[in-house]
């Protein structure tokens, strides 16, 4: 893709990145968040937390199954976004809902388990947000810096069930965010198993074992 | 309301009244100890919390 073209692509994921912030920001501006403003910015959040984080892991499966690959150089952008949204629906739990009470916090996160998960994918986004830069990659190497953002795919299960364990049974959204995850992994994993077939016949065809086995 | 028992889903411990910021400790009886206690003399209130 051309350099003007990944500009205009990159200002425009920015663009609906910030639209969510911007609504948020709009709605506690004019009073528009309803009867449970905390509760309403901390679902706001998490909504668009996982809404972003399923975006980023939408590029490869693209490119297995559609053969595009230009959305690969947006990942990092979705990614650091997810970040934005994950450490400001946290924040809102730490300051607006439990105003620093650290003792109610704690006992929160050791005794609940969607907390308690929800805190381990906010955890595990840290050293990736750390190792996103150009630099790091090159620091890590290639091969090690993929291995460690492969963690990616733990933030995902680990948010999704955060999303699942708290929901009430009647409401069904956490179910859409689950079977998008599923099949977004899926599709990794049946490409992957599609090549390591391959492989495996290509080792046994030029095998001089396999051929003089007796 | 036993406020020193957690709900299995969520802590009963405090609570954010309409029209307030800050969560506050939730009173046993929801405040109404003095009235009610008595009624629910001998009751496990562990179990129902």
């Amino acid at each position: 893709m051309s350099r003007p073209g990944r500009i205009a692509l990159k200002v425009a994921v920015w663009a609906l990145c910030l639209a969510p912030a911007l609504a948020l920001g709009y709605r506690t501006a004019f009073g528009s968040l309803g009867a449970n403003p905390i509760s309403f910015v901390t679902n706001w959040l998490g909504d668009w937390t996982l809404r972003i984080l399923l975006a980023s892991l939408t590029a490869t499966p693209l490119r297995i199954v559609l053969g595009v690959s230009w959305p690969l150089a947006l990942r990092r952008l979705l990614g650091l976004f997810a970040f934005f949204y994950a450490s400001m629906h946290f924040c809102v739990w730490l300051v607006l809902d439990h105003f620093f009470d650290w003792r109610e916090m704690g006992a929160d996160i050791l005794k609940r388990p969607y907390i308690t998960i929800g805190m381990t994918a906010l955890a595990l986004m840290l050293p990736l947000v750390a190792t996103s830069t150009r630099r790091a990659i090159k620091r890590l190497g290639g091969r090690n810096w993929q291995r460690l953002h492969r963690l990616v795919y733990a933030i995902g299960v680990c948010g999704v069930l955060h999303y699942l364990w708290l929901a009430k049974k009647a409401n069904p959204d956490p179910y859409y965010y689950a079977v998008g995850l599923v099949l977004l992994l899926g599709i990794r994993g049946a490409d992957w198993a599609r090549r390591e077939v391959a492989r495996r016949r290509r080792d046994r065809a030029t095998s001089p074992a396999a051929e003089h086995a007796t | 309301m036993n406020p020193n028992v957690d709900h299995p889903r969520w802590s009963q411990a405090t609570e954010r009244r309409i029209g307030e910021f800050r969560r506050r400790k939730t009173l046993m009886f929801n405040g109404y100890a003095e009235q009610v206690a008595s009624l629910y003399a001998g009751m496990d209130l562990k179990k129902y919390y």
